[in-house]
Order: structure tokens, then C-alpha cells, then sequence
């Protein structure tokens, strides 16, 4: 069973459950890829639109040239669209189906055009996380907040048409408002089991959450409520999600925030007209102060993989010899060595190891 | 790309702080048994009364005086992480602490600083500096002429001590490690602690114990059994020493490897001399310790 720790919270840098939304983006960036453009410069693109491959416009506007911008912490060429603030979409009529009729493989084949294709669904167990993966992270218990209904539905739908022998919904039993939330809907979903964990670190990543639940090593399909969310969106809506929240925290930013924002817009722009960044000399760290990475500069855009934006005084912080305490091995959550070559294929990059080092060796 | 750098606060000077916490009430109990006691019994005169206290203090100052001119020597700025970059200082408190109250102060000084200096720059393969001090000012005291561990105190009287009495700190021994209550407390406050290897003291006391009950069966000695468990610092020597970060094993399988040879060898020099077993099996099973976890990795690994 994986080791697991408490951290105690700065309360500065948590974010309140407010959301504020930033939907309106001047421009917004998507990343070209290996992707061949078949758009021209000025051509109109309606919201929605699938640009490449997988890849949705989530503004409408007019194509006006590529640019370099950060995806992924790697500089990237995208293709840049200028916002008309239309909202204009294909006009597409509702799904008529019930959608609980729907089968299998029907259900796959609405989905498979966001991403989830078969393979995604292997498994006995369905395992739907609403855990954040890392601390200051509120994206997962906002959206169980604000969308608890749709959901669980999904997630029933899913485990009708899918047949698992158990379908699991894992949250933190300190997120009051989820738990009375999701409680409340129990009786209308029996076939949901919901499951209330500690708020311990890392228990919101994948293998971590997989391990603690499943302990008879069976195949589990996993998602988070956001994927349910965009399978959501798909199945009833026939919508492409093109939003997200993301949580601006940091003890440069004069509050945390979590904002709605559209897919593919710049986190500058997002910044600069929601936040007050008070310094220039900063370090920027996407997706957890623990496990996340940093990069150099604020242009950067969002893309589905972004879930925190973090800004902090650049500080460096002084090596020391390793003292021999073996902390990194023993709150390890996989088990591994961090100081040892063997089995580093097994680590999740939850960034423990180098959070508990007292000499403060950089480890990962 | 480089990853995030998030720390937790606490730090080697954290861990410093909290060893040096857990010292406080045995410097202040040595201070007592050693100074104050004697001091108002008139047996010691004022130099006599501070004497324990300068043991602690000088032993902790030398650990400093290591890191600044170790780091002077570097070039480097000196700041209060350098000086608490490692644990000197609290080894300096450590060997004040075991050693006896008689120990000639220039002796302890002059050693201290030294083979602290030395380890600094060579210590492979890695040797416990507490024990291995210690051991050096013990025997050196011994060579000098008549070495004891009691005060002058309890070499003026001859007692029967009771399992209480070790308890009251009431036996003789290294100048803070008597008083077997409060280092019960230490222990407890620092097992507590994330850093501290809590199997250590457990694993090694548990064998030493054992064997050493074993030995009073054998010898029909029972209230020696008491005796040999609680006189010479030996618990301190498990609490304290034995559990050095820096040269004690950190696998979980190492860690009780380790504890069980330090308990061992206590109890093998225990039979040969029972005031430097601890220390010397500390020693030896210091310089066990890196292949001890060399080995387990190697071992968990083929598996």
C-alpha cells in the first residue's frame, strides 16, 4: 500500500470556491504539431470547429497567422485565431436517442471523436476520480459542485452500457460541500459506490488512487470527473467542451483564483486581466507545486493538460549533502529508491520525494 | 523543462533543533547531577558547578567552529546554514555527553575539534564521529591514570541501586546519559519526529536486552540484569547515537539489519567492557551500515 502524507496548506495560496470566468479571449493558439494546415490566413473558423486532428476551435474568428508559444513547458508553433466574440457553432440539432439506449459500441463511436476511443474502457471497474492531483488544486471538487447531476449520470450510463462489476466514485471526505452533494444523489444512483478518502498526498494520481482502491489487481477504467464531464458534454449535449478551470495561486499573485477559461487561450492575457502579479522576477510551475514542472516565461497557453498555474518568488535553494535519512524511499509512494537507478520507470512524478528531502537534493 | 522545486520547510537545521530540544532536559539533568548537586555538597568548587554545562557548550561550539572554518577553508559565505549544514554541532553536544564528568576539558576540547575536522573531510567508509570520539577521549583518559565514570559523589559512597534509581538518573555514567525518565521522554518526542529512525533504538535495545537477560539467567544475576541494561549509557548510546542519520542504515530492511548488529556487538564488548559496549558496537555497525544497504537494495531488486 502506498505511503501517503498531509500537507499542511498555506492558507494564502488556497484559492476560495468561487469561479471566476474569463471566456473571452482575444486570441487563442493552437498548437500545429506535426499537423498539416489547411486553413488560409483570414479564413473564418466557427467554434467547435475541428482543426486538426482531435483538436477544436474554442472561439469563432478569423485565422490570422502562426506564432511560438509554450505548450507543455516546449516551444511550440501554433496557429493563432482572432476571437470575434460570436460564439458562432455549426447549428447541431440535440440528440433525439435516450441516450440510456444507447449501447456499447454506440457510445464509443459518439465519444471516440473526443478522444476516448475502446481501449479506454478495459477494465471490470470503472473508477471515477474526484480527487485533485495536487494541493491548491480545486478543479475536480468545483466541477463535482457545480455538475453533480450530469455526472453521476454519466457515470451511470457508462456503467449500464459497459456492464462493470462495480463503478466506484472516490472524493475527499474534507470537501464537505462534494460529499453532502454526491450523498444526496446516492439514492438515485445505486450502482454508484462512493468512496470517501483522507486528503493526503498524492492520492489524486492515477496509480496512486488505483493502488488504495483495487487491491485485487484487476484491470480498472479510470477517469476523472472532468473526462466525465467532456463525455458528458458529448453524449447528451453532442457539444465539444472548449472550457476548463484553472487555478491561479502563488504568493506573487495578490489572490488565488480559479478561472473558467477557454481551451487554448493565453495565460498572460488570462493573468493580466484577472490577477495582479507583483514582481517580475518569478518562477512559474504548471500543475502542482509538488509535482508540476516550471517554465521560464508566461507564454503559455492552455491546453487540456493544464490544471494550475502557480507564481512564486524565484528562490534557489542551496543543496546539501544527502544526510542518509532515507525519507525520499520511505514516503515514497511506489516504493521505489529515488537515489537508485533501479525501477525509475515506476515513478509517478509526484515530486515527494524532493517535497520531504531535509538536505534538499533535487531528486526527481 | 525543468521540474518543480517545491520544499517542505524543515530542513538539516530543523532536525538539529529538534535533536538539541531532546538533549535540553539530560543537559539540564547532567547540569544538576554533576554541577549543582555536587557544588552544594561542597565538594566541587565554582569552576566544578559549571562544569557539565561547559562540556555541552564547548562540545557544541567545536561543531560549529568545524563548519565555519571547514566552509572558510571553501571560500564560502558564512551564514547559519552553513554552521548547522550538517550535524557537528549536535555531535559535539553527543560526545560532551557520554563522555565522563571527570574527562580532562583540554583533552575533550582538543580531540573533539580535531577528529571532527578530520571526519569533515574524510569519512569513507563512513564511521559513527560520536562513538568513534568518544571511544578515542575515553581511552586516552583511561591511558592517563585512574579513569572512572562516577562523580565524586558516588565515589565517596557505595550504593545499591534499585530499577528506580536508574530511572532518577541515580547511577553513574556519561555525564548527561543517566537519567533513564527523561531519556524515555526524548525518545518519545522524538520518535514523533518524520526524520528520526525510531527502529534503531527499539530493534537494538530489544536484542540487547534479550542477550543481556540471557547472560543473567546464565550467571544467575537477576538484579544485575537491571544493572547491565540501564548503567553505561548504553540506552542513551541506542537513542541518540546509534540513530546518526549520516551512518546508520535507511532502508527499512537495513535499518533493522543494523539495529540488530549494533545490539549484538554491544552485548560482545559488553563481555570484554561494559562502560565503551555501546560505543563500540555502534562502531562497528557503522561501518556495516553501506553495504548493509547496498545489499538489501540489491536483494529487493533481484526479486
Amino acid at each position: 500500500m502506498a505511503t501517503l502524507i498531509k500537507i499542511e496548506p498555506e492558507t494564502k495560496l488556497i484559492a476560495d470556491d468561487n469561479i471566476v470566468d474569463y471566456l473571452v479571449p482575444e486570441y487563442i493558439y493552437i498548437p500545429i504539431g506535426d499537423n498539416e494546415i489547411k486553413l488560409t490566413k483570414n479564413q473564418y473558423i466557427l467554434k467547435e470547429e475541428e482543426i486538426f486532428d482531435r483538436v477544436y476551435s474554442s472561439v469563432s474568428g478569423n485565422v490570422i497567422g502562426i506564432t511560438k508559444m509554450l505548450i507543455d513547458g516546449n516551444d511550440t508553433s501554433c496557429l493563432v485565431i482572432e476571437n470575434d466574440y460570436c460564439e458562432n457553432v455549426e447549428s447541431i440539432k440535440g440528440n433525439k436517442k435516450n441516450i440510456r439506449t444507447l449501447k456499447k459500441s454506440g457510445i464509443i463511436d459518439l465519444i471516440k471523436k473526443i478522444g476516448f476511443d475502446e481501449k479506454y474502457f478495459k477494465g471490470k471497474t470503472l473508477l471515477i476520480s474526484g480527487i485533485d492531483q495536487s494541493i491548491y488544486e480545486n478543479n475536480y471538487k468545483l466541477l463535482i459542485n457545480m455538475h453533480v447531476d450530469e455526472i453521476l449520470d454519466t457515470i451511470d450510463i457508462l456503467y449500464e452500457a459497459f456492464k462493470y462489476k462495480k463503478c466506484i466514485l472516490a472524493i475527499k471526505n474534507s470537501n464537505n460541500e462534494n460529499v453532502t452533494n454526491v450523498m444526496s444523489h446516492q439514492g438515485v444512483y445505486p450502482n454508484i459506490e462512493v468512496m470517501l478518502l483522507s486528503d493526503l498526498y498524492p492520492l489524486g494520481h492515477k496509480d496512486v488512487l488505483i493502488d488504495k482502491i483495487v487491491t485485487n489487481n484487476e484491470e480498472v477504467t479510470y477517469f476523472t470527473v472532468e473526462d466525465i464531464l467532456i463525455i458528458y458534454n458529448k453524449l447528451k449535449r453532442q457539444k465539444i467542451t472548449t472550457e476548463k478551470i484553472v487555478t491561479f495561486s502563488g504568493d506573487l499573485l495578490d489572490m488565488a483564483k480559479n478561472i473558467k477559461v477557454k481551451l487554448y487561450s493565453s495565460i498572460k492575457e488570462i493573468i493580466s486581466n484577472n490577477l495582479n502579479l507583483s514582481a517580475d522576477n518569478y518562477q512559474i510551475i504548471i500543475n502542482g507545486l509538488l509535482g508540476g514542472y516550471e517554465v521560464d516565461s508566461l507564454d503559455l497557453v492552455v491546453t487540456n493538460d493544464i490544471r494550475s498555474i502557480f507564481i512564486k518568488k524565484a528562490e534557489n535553494i542551496a543543496e546539501n549533502k544527502c544526510i542518509n535519512c532515507g525519507l525520499c524511499m520511505k514516503m515514497c509512494p511506489v516504493k521505489i529508491n529515488p537515489r537508485s537507478k533501479f525501477n525509475q520507470d515506476k515513478c509517478i512524478k509526484c515530486g515527494v520525494c524532493n517535497y520531504i528531502c531535509p538536505a534538499k537534493i533535487n531528486l526527481k | 523543462m525543468k521540474t518543480s522545486n517545491y520544499r517542505k520547510k524543515a530542513n538539516i537545521n530543523t532536525i538539529n533543533y529538534y535533536y538539541i530540544l531532546a538533549l535540553i532536559p539530560l543537559i539540564i539533568f547532567g547540569f544538576y547531577k554533576n554541577g549543582i548537586k555536587l557544588y552544594f555538597m561542597d565538594l566541587v568548587s565554582i569552576y566544578g558547578l559549571f562544569k557539565p554545562l561547559i562540556f555541552s557548550l564547548g562540545g557544541f561550539l567545536i561543531g560549529c567552529l568545524v563548519n565555519i572554518i571547514y566552509n572558510k577553508m571553501k571560500h564560502k559565505k558564512i551564514n547559519k546554514n552553513i554552521i548547522f549544514e550538517d550535524f557537528y554541532p549536535v555531535y559535539g553536544v553527543l560526545i560532551a555527553s557520554v563522555i565522563s564528568i571527570n574527562t580532562n576539558i583540554y583533552l575533550f576540547l582538543s580531540v573533539s575539534f580535531l577528529l571532527l575536522y578530520i571526519t569533515k573531510y574524510f569519512n569513507k567508509p563512513k564511521l559513527n564521529v560520536v562513538a568513534l570520539i568518544s571511544l578515542v577521549i575515553i581511552l586516552l583518559m583511561n591511558i592517563s591514570g585512574n579513569f572512572t565514570f562516577s562523580n565524586i559523589y558516588e565515589l565517596s559512597n557505595d550504593f545499591h541501586l534499585d530499577p528506580m534509581d536508574y530511572l532518577l538518573g541515580r547511577g553513574s555514567g556519561g555525564i548527561n546519559t543517566t537519567c533513564s525518565g527523561l531519556l524515555i521522554i526524548s525518545l518519545c518526542f522524538l520518535t514523533n519526529k518524520y526524520f528520526y529512525k525510531k527502529e534503531i533504538p527499539l530493534y537494538s535495545s530489544v536484542v540487547f536486552i534479550i542477550l543481556i537477560t540471557i547472560l543473567g539467567l546464565v550467571q544467575k544475576d537477576l538484579p544485575g540484569i537491571m544493572d547491565n541494561i540501564f548503567a553505561y549509557g548504553t540506552l542513551f548510546s541506542f537513542i541518540f547515537i546509534a540513530s546518526d542519520s549520516l551512518t546508520s542504515s535507511y532502508t527499512e530492511a537495513g535499518k533493522i539489519i543494523y539495529s540488530l548488529i549494533v545490539g549484538l556487538f554491544t552485548f560482545l564488548f559488553f563481555l570484554i567492557e561494559p562502560t565503551l559496549a555501546a560505543l563500540g558496537g555502534i562502531l562497528v555497525a557503522s561501518l556495516l551500515s553501506e553495504i548493509i544497504d547496498f545489499l538489501v537494495i540489491k536483494f529487493k531488486n533481484a526479486f
